[in-house]
């Protein structure tokens, strides 16, 4: 690819992470708002009490999936390197250090997750 | 033909617009600037300049081809629904981020960590070929640069294209870039200190109040006071937001505070 072609690329990519990204809800709800307005523009009060409450709406929805989204994957990742165990095999309780290691790790993970998004 | 699609911005639509441009340009300005630092600790000053300079080129150039035709040619309604549904998407993605930040569910962003990694990144590759060291400085710099402010001239088109105020948006963008990468010459270190998280929150108010105002003035609605509603549907916005906060912090458990620096990434802020 030339180097025009992967400056286009970059610009697509870039729109694309920050118009859609990891919430493609917006993108929809940001289209059904605008039908909305459009379909009852002559119903002036709706719109102007419907529309800022609507949006409200989709501001909580957004916050709510993001903070569950943040929670299963925080259990994903806690279940995979979790300490407990369904065998009935003795494990070796982790000593503090381990601990403090594994708790290391894994805010670095959400650290790192956090920060390059 | 809504009423007040033929009528001049008002002077509080203008005023917000600039601050909107101008605090959105300074949180992206301020993100870029850890990754120029970072080049310029590793690779020098003079690849760390060019890779910011022939960025801020392309953006300029980005706002005169997609801006200005839109000014003249795009029909106004049509424009300020797509503008709106534009900043709306923009705003709460904006307010969605820094929420679920300040109620402490995901981390900050950290200039620091970034910078570290950034270095990292820089300093394991590229050794003995000096030319290639440089491309790849340049490269890392022109994509923190370019990536960082694509967001913004997004904002400057649409607010500025929306208003007919093109002119004011890109001014106050370059207003926050001069301003961002003076602080960070003279201070010559990655700006840590600077409350990004609350800026964000701001800014995403504002575009979030431009968005629905503009999604209701394209689509014929006229808003009580035209634009002196701008500052009513901030104050809501702030308000909710405010609110959202404060519930989502109770409702979620303290969280680790990191303790290493993240490493292994290249210049993707």
């Amino acid at each position: 690819m030339n180097r025009t072609g992967r400056l286009a690329r970059l610009v697509g990519r870039g729109l694309w992470d920050f118009l859609i990204g990891d919430t493609p809800e917006f993108a929809l709800a940001a289209g059904a708002l605008v039908i909305f307005a459009v379909l009852l523009h002559h119903q002036r009060a709706a719109v102007v009490a419907g529309l800022p409450a609507l949006v409200i709406v989709v501001l909580a929805a957004g916050v709510w999936h993001g903070r569950r989204q943040r929670r299963s994957s925080t259990a994903t990742k806690a279940s995979s390197g979790s300490p407990l165990n369904t065998s009935d095999q003795a494990q070796p309780v982790p000593s503090t250090s381990e601990r403090s290691s594994r708790s290391d790790k894994k805010s670095q993970e959400n650290h790192a997750e956090a920060t390059w998004r | 033909m809504p009423v007040f699609a033929a009528t001049p911005p008002g002077t509080t639509s203008l005023v917000v617009l600039v601050l909107a441009v101008f605090g959105a340009c300074a949180v992206e300005m301020v993100e870029a600037l850890t990754i120029v630092i970072a080049v310029a600790t590793t690779r020098g000053w003079r690849v760390a300049l060019q890779g910011a300079g022939a960025a801020l080129g392309a953006l300029v150039l980005l706002v005169a081809v997609g801006g200005v035709p839109l000014v003249r040619y795009a029909p106004i309604d049509v424009l300020r629904v797509a503008v709106g549904a534009l900043l709306l998407l923009l705003g709460l993605g904006w307010l969605r981020k820094a929420v679920l930040r300040a109620a402490g569910v995901i981390p900050e962003h950290d200039e620091d960590a970034v910078y570290a990694a950034t270095v990292d990144a820089l300093s394991a590759s590229g050794h003995g070929d000096r030319r290639r060291a440089d491309t790849e400085g340049l490269g890392v710099a022109f994509k923190g640069v370019f990536l960082e402010g694509i967001e913004v001239v997004l904002i400057v088109i649409s607010l500025g294209a929306s208003q007919h105020q093109l002119g004011a948006a890109s001014a106050s963008a370059g207003a926050a870039a001069v301003v961002v990468a003076g602080v960070g010459a003279l201070v010559a270190r990655q700006l840590s200190g600077v409350p990004e998280n609350l800026m964000k929150l701001v800014v995403g108010v504002m575009l979030t109040s431009f968005g629905t105002f503009w999604i209701g003035e394209g689509a014929g609605v006229h808003w009580p006071g035209s634009d002196a509603s701008l500052p009513v549907l901030i104050g809501v916005f702030a308000a909710v937001t405010t609110l959202l906060v404060a519930l989502t912090r109770r409702a979620e458990p303290p969280m680790e505070a990191p303790s290493a620096v993240p490493s292994g990434h290249g210049g993707q802020p």
